[in-house]
């Protein structure tokens, strides 16, 4: 147990499952780097017209 | 468009929108959040479930037997969304492939209502196409379409 405290770790802290975000901008980061990765990818975004 | 749907907190210039739903699991609070990416004009459309201890869970299944009333509201916050930002074209697929598929079931059951108002495209192997109700995608992207007054 002092060691884990020694070492700065936060035993209260629960691990988060995967797709669960601790904050919204955590959440939009997320969200917005998946959506960037696929849109860096689409050969005809031009396509669309807004 | 004359699905129901739940009234929604239209939030931070229409770029996020709150809301509850309400079924046989209770209240479960929502949020749809439409965020810019790096490509001009285009955003990303996320839906996730806000947790009692104010985290966010996209994998959540809160089997709240209202698929249907949520994803209404979510095409209904996309109206609201585009009367603010015409000219975005937004982006938007399943946290799982499943709930991709699911989107394009519901999509497909929606588009008749809602092809005079939006253009949707789906993606397939990094093309984008117009949507076809009975094709797989990984994605979607709508846009508002232009009317005669505006051109």
């Amino acid at each position: 147990m002092k060691t884990l405290e020694k070492k700065g770790v936060n035993q209260n802290k629960q691990p988060k499952k995967m797709g669960q975000f601790a904050t919204i901008d955590e959440f939009v980061n997320y969200k917005i780097t998946q959506a960037n990765k696929t849109l860096s990818k689409i050969k005809n975004l031009d396509i669309v017209s807004g | 468009m004359d699905s129901p749907y739940y009234n929604f907190d239209i939030l931070e210039d229409a770029q996020r929108f709150n809301f509850d739903s309400v079924g046989t699991n209770g209240i479960i609070p929502k949020t749809i959040i439409y965020s810019k990416t790096s490509i001009q004009d285009y955003y990303n459309l996320a839906l996730g479930d806000i947790q009692p201890d104010g985290t966010i869970d996209v994998f959540a299944k809160s089997n709240n037997n209202d698929l249907e009333k949520i994803l209404a509201t979510v095409i209904q916050s996309l109206l609201v969304f585009l009367a603010y930002y015409p000219k975005a074209k937004v982006f938007f697929t399943g946290s799982t492939t499943a709930r991709t598929r699911l989107y394009q079931i519901v999509l497909s059951k929606e588009i008749a209502k809602v092809v005079n108002q939006f253009t949707i495209w789906g993606l397939h192997n990094d093309y984008l196409e117009p949507f076809e109700p009975n094709k797989t995608y990984e994605g979607f992207v709508i846009s508002k379409k232009k009317s005669n007054i505006e051109s």
